[in-house]
């Protein structure tokens, strides 16, 4: 039952890393725990879904589908997550000032929320196929320790459910005023981290085979496999051997995000905000 | 909102520049195992250091297994009867392990480069 529960709960464990950051972030926006619901749901379904035609899947493009279909769904999270910073950018501080008559600002947060929802579903997406499949290998196998093993899998899904949960209350606990800006950060650390195993997906699948070499080694510091390596990968795309297209493809989103939502904030630009809305 | 799509196309492109890079990946060596009740066999192989290669995993059980190994820099899920294929970067001499990460203590083999 252990080893189930410890196998479920690391595959959610991003996922509800995830999940709690956008709750925090789209705290005080109406609605937008139905989104993140729905992003959830979308990706539960999508997990089913994937592990069900999952030996399709993986004989795309020469047995490499997976890693792409990966890299695809990496890539849209990414650009949900950038459009979500900018858009913000651009609102946010208006979504301050208007905290408590949200009344115009919810109409105006429903899109970035649609973002954030597939960002959710992806995160879902990505660890619930591997779970599905997993379960369903218990279901077929049958046998005495049925019981127990689904037993154990569904207290590692709970205990994933604990680790958003522990996220959102951490980060709630941060005065309004300086929430916007770390979610923000975190969001935008996020869309890099997510960026660079794009990268990496598309390396994996031998597609792309540019700057393949590995860049450094810090395995003997931090094991990408125990709990502080997988919460350090989540949060910040930390990876023991990345590649130099990793390390590239990451220092470029992070400073891409970081230039542009400088560029677009009102108090930089006003006149772009303007001519946005 | 113009910025933003021509930001938006200005990344599409960036994207679409870096996918149709040629592979090389068909000429390279395949070394096959297969997993069968929680055994890699071989559970051992031997590669060149300095040169990618490949390893097909056969998944000769109903459970799902996913071959992994952190070191070598690969994760990948084998449904029940069904076989995978994972790219290994090329690599220094050493001893790598990979594992299935549903029984990483049982199933386990290694990957030696020399």
């Amino acid at each position: 039952m252990l080893g189930a529960l410890i196998i479920v709960f690391r595959e959610v464990f991003e996922a509800g890393l995830v999940i709690g950051i956008v709750l925090a972030a789209t705290r005080l926006v109406a609605g937008s725990r139905w989104w993140i619901a729905g992003g959830v749901l979308g990706g539960i379904a999508g997990s089913a879904l994937l592990a069900m035609f999952a030996e399709v899947v993986s004989q795309w493009a020469n047995g490499f589908g997976q890693e792409l279909f990966n890299a695809g769904v990496l890539a849209i999270a990414v650009c949900m997550l950038i459009w979500h910073n900018l858009w913000m950018a651009r609102h946010g501080r208006e979504l301050a000032a208007e905290l408590t008559a949200a009344g115009q600002a919810v109409s105006e947060g429903s899109r970035p929320l649609a973002a954030l929802a597939v960002v959710v579903g992806v995160a879902v997406l990505r660890e619930g196929a591997e779970i599905a499949l997993f379960m369903y290998g218990i279901v077929l196998a049958g046998g005495d320790s049925w019981s127990s093993l689904a037993l154990g899998s569904v207290l590692g899904l709970v205990l994933g459910g604990g680790v958003s949960a522990l996220t959102y209350l951490g980060l709630v606990k941060i005065p309004t005023r300086y929430l916007f800006s770390v979610t923000s950060g975190l969001i935008t650390l996020l869309a890099a981290s997510m960026a660079s195993q794009c990268a990496a997906f598309l390396l994996a699948s031998g597609k792309v085979n540019v700057l393949s070499a590995t860049a450094w080694d810090t395995s003997w510091l931090i094991d990408e496999g125990s709990i502080l390596g997988r919460l350090l990968h989540t949060l910040i795309g930390y990876a023991q051997s990345p590649s130099e297209l990793q390390v590239l493809v990451y220092v470029v989103t992070l400073v891409g995000v970081v230039a542009l939502t400088k560029a677009l904030s009102p108090s930089h630009a006003p006149r772009a905000a303007a001519a946005g809305r | 909102m113009r910025k933003l799509q021509f930001i938006a196309a200005l990344s599409a492109l960036a994207v679409m520049a870096l996918v149709p890079a040629a592979s090389s990946a068909d000429e390279m060596k395949t070394y096959e195992i297969t997993v069968k009740d929680k055994v890699f066999t071989p559970n051992e192989i031997t590669v060149k250091a300095g040169e990618p290669f490949r390893i097909k995993m056969t998944n000769a059980n109903a459970m799902p297994v996913e071959l992994e190994s952190s070191k070598l820099g690969f994760e990948k899920v084998a449904a029940g009867f069904s076989d995978i294929l994972v790219n290994v970067r090329a690599q220094t001499p050493g001893t790598y392990t990979f594992f299935d990460d549903f029984h990483p203590k049982e199933t386990t083999g290694r990957v030696i480069v020399k």
